[in-house]
């Protein structure tokens, strides 16, 4: 088998979790519908926001919208296509490794890549769109958001690795590992000017939410190639001890007895 | 080369019970020599410590102390490199994609261990005519009874043609027909050069399966040797099943438990190691005008059982 064969092999195996997640045609549909209408309704929140308001700390209804396109495209890539990444403290708890373990293929991009979250493929939905729609796209715009989505899914993913490794260590890291994701999700979704003092100092260093909502402004509004190359550093260096925490994590992995199947 | 080699192989999980950390040996110290082409029976009641031996042959984990070869790799160090010479069967656990065709997985499997597509197609033709599958490739697997599943999980596991097969519970929840097939089929890749290494709480899959069989009790290695062995070494029981002319009072024989008793017919359990055969059969023949009489072993299951409970004693 040829190099090009055994690459092909992962977005046939996301292809393989696409379709049987949409085994059922209208639950998939309409939970991928749902998502994009809850972002919109945010959306809607800010556009009624800024109607009275118009500008927040320098910040422009276009900064919001540009915020969501980003957020929203690179957690749909990392929550919605690598659907198996926020469940991975429940796969490890509940031995649910085992599979991906036994067969001859790396198996982190293996279970990644083995289930979409539906409702978080809404998301890569809602987020282009908005960009395409709502964001006057040119072509360096356009590279620029792309550029903006890549360091925001690479900071979701490292971050999201690395708690959801923590159930090797700790056992029961699923609801810590939830709660957490929610907060950094939050956060990533308001404007960086209104936090400040401890809490900027949190979003940059353990909740790196605030790389996020400085996106806007420093990558796609303003570049700012100082701000690109650190959070690009950030994102390096976060996915270095994501890989890390779970390769570490692995050898202490326990397996368990659970009645599974691959869904 | 041993299909299958460890030394001292040790596996300790660290528990916490409150505030406190308890370690729990799973896996002590064990040590064991599969030949290439073997069939054995991995037995043990539950907490034996079977599923994390395999887990560690098959490198899902890691051990705590001890050295293990399959194949002659290391499988923690090269699990991906050895997983393309092994198949394994978790009864618990199903690699089929539970909304998808079964064909489906056997061919993404087919990807996964790298075979060429037309190979894949070749393998999938003889195992689903083998295992009687052919209507059922398009099925989704959510729709296939359970025996039917499992008949694909075996089937999945073969694709590749593994030297070395884990069977973890293979036939757990299987009616009696499909039972039969699965076996026959492990059967069959074992006539064809692969080694089996089987655990189950099924004495008919050990018998049927099985030539040798290694029994794990809390972590320790504790018997070794021929499945014909098993019954005879573990249990120092004979049963006695008799056949009367006339109606039958079940007799008083200090040592021989009365089992059963019909009108004409009774059946006995005694211990060789208090007892003789030509003992108590003597005193029955005495007793009964006899139509029929016959010494037996216990069957294996109850062999089983009786390791399982602690019954039996240790030679």
């Amino acid at each position: 088998m040829s190099r090009a064969d055994r690459l092909l092999f992962w977005p046939r195996l996301l292809f393989g979790a696409l379709r049987a997640q949409a085994a059922y045609r209208g639950a998939f549909w309409l939970s991928i519908g749902a998502m994009v209408l809850n972002d919109g309704v945010w959306l809607v929140f800010w556009w009624l926001y800024f109607s009275r308001f118009p500008v927040v700390h320098g910040w422009h209804l276009t900064d919001v919208a540009a915020l969501w396109a980003i957020g929203a495209t690179a957690i749909g890539l990392t929550h919605g296509l690598l659907g198996n990444l926020p469940r991975l403290a429940q796969l490890i708890m509940q031995g649910e490794l085992d599979v991906y373990l036994s067969l001859p293929k790396s198996a982190l991009p293996h279970l990644l890549l083995s289930r979409v979250h539906v409702a978080n493929l809404g998301d890569v939905l809602f987020g282009p769109a908005v960009f395409l729609l709502l964001l006057h796209p040119t072509l360096v715009r356009t590279a620029l958001f792309l550029l903006a989505v890549v360091l925001a899914a690479a900071i979701f993913f490292g971050f999201t690795l690395v708690l959801q490794s923590l159930a090797f260590f700790l056992g029961r890291a699923d609801l810590l590992a939830e709660q957490v994701s929610i907060s950094m999700i939050t956060f990533s979704t308001y404007p960086s000017p209104i936090f400040q003092g401890a809490l900027r100092l949190l979003l940059f260093t353990l909740l790196p939410a605030g790389f996020i909502d400085v996106m806007p402004v420093s990558v796609l509004r303003a570049p700012d190639p100082s701000f690109i190359a650190e959070a690009a550093g950030f994102a390096v260096l976060l996915n270095l001890v994501a890989l890390f925490t779970w390769r570490t994590g692995l050898r202490r992995y326990e397996s368990g007895n659970l009645f599974q199947a691959r869904m | 080369m041993l299909a299958v080699q460890t030394e001292r192989l040790s596996k300790v999980f660290e528990r916490r019970e409150g505030k406190r950390r308890t370690s729990h040996v799973a896996v002590d110290a064990v040590d064991l020599a599969v030949d290439l082409g073997e069939a054995i029976a991995f037995i043990g009641p539950n907490g034996a410590g079977k599923s994390t031996t395999i887990k560690m042959l098959t490198g899902i984990l890691h051990p705590s102390s001890g050295e293990a070869r399959v194949l002659g790799l290391v499988p923690w160090q090269s699990r991906t490199r050895l997983a393309h010479e092994i198949g394994t069967v978790f009864g618990q656990r199903s690699q089929l994609w539970f909304h998808l065709p079964a064909g489906d997985t056997l061919r993404l499997l087919g990807a996964i261990y790298e075979l060429p597509p037309a190979l894949v197609r070749q393998r999938t033709g003889e195992l689903v005519e083998r295992f009687a599958l052919g209507d059922l490739l398009a099925v989704p697997v959510r729709k296939l009874s359970l025996g039917q599943r499992m008949r694909f999980e075996i089937a999945a596991s073969l694709l590749h043609r593994p030297k070395v097969l884990f069977l973890d519970e293979p036939t757990v929840g299987l009616d009696v027909i499909a039972k039969a097939e699965v076996r026959e089929v492990i059967r069959e890749a074992n006539q064809g050069g692969a080694t089996v290494f089987l655990t189950s709480h099924d004495a008919g899959d050990i018998e049927s399966i099985a030539r040798r069989a290694i029994v794990i009790d809390r972590g320790r290695i504790v018997f070794d040797d021929k499945v014909s062995n098993l019954r005879r070494q573990w249990l120092t029981e004979k049963v006695v099943e008799l056949r009367s002319e006339e109606e039958v009072e079940p007799p008083e024989i200090p040592g021989v438990l009365v089992e059963k008793v019909s009108r004409y017919g009774l059946r006995l359990r005694f211990s060789t190691q208090e007892l003789q055969v030509r003992q108590v059969v003597g005193l029955l023949l005495e007793r009964y005008p006899v139509h029929d009489i016959t010494i037996s072993d216990p069957p294996l299951e109850s062999v089983i059982a009786a390791i399982y409970q602690g019954e039996a004693a240790l030679r």
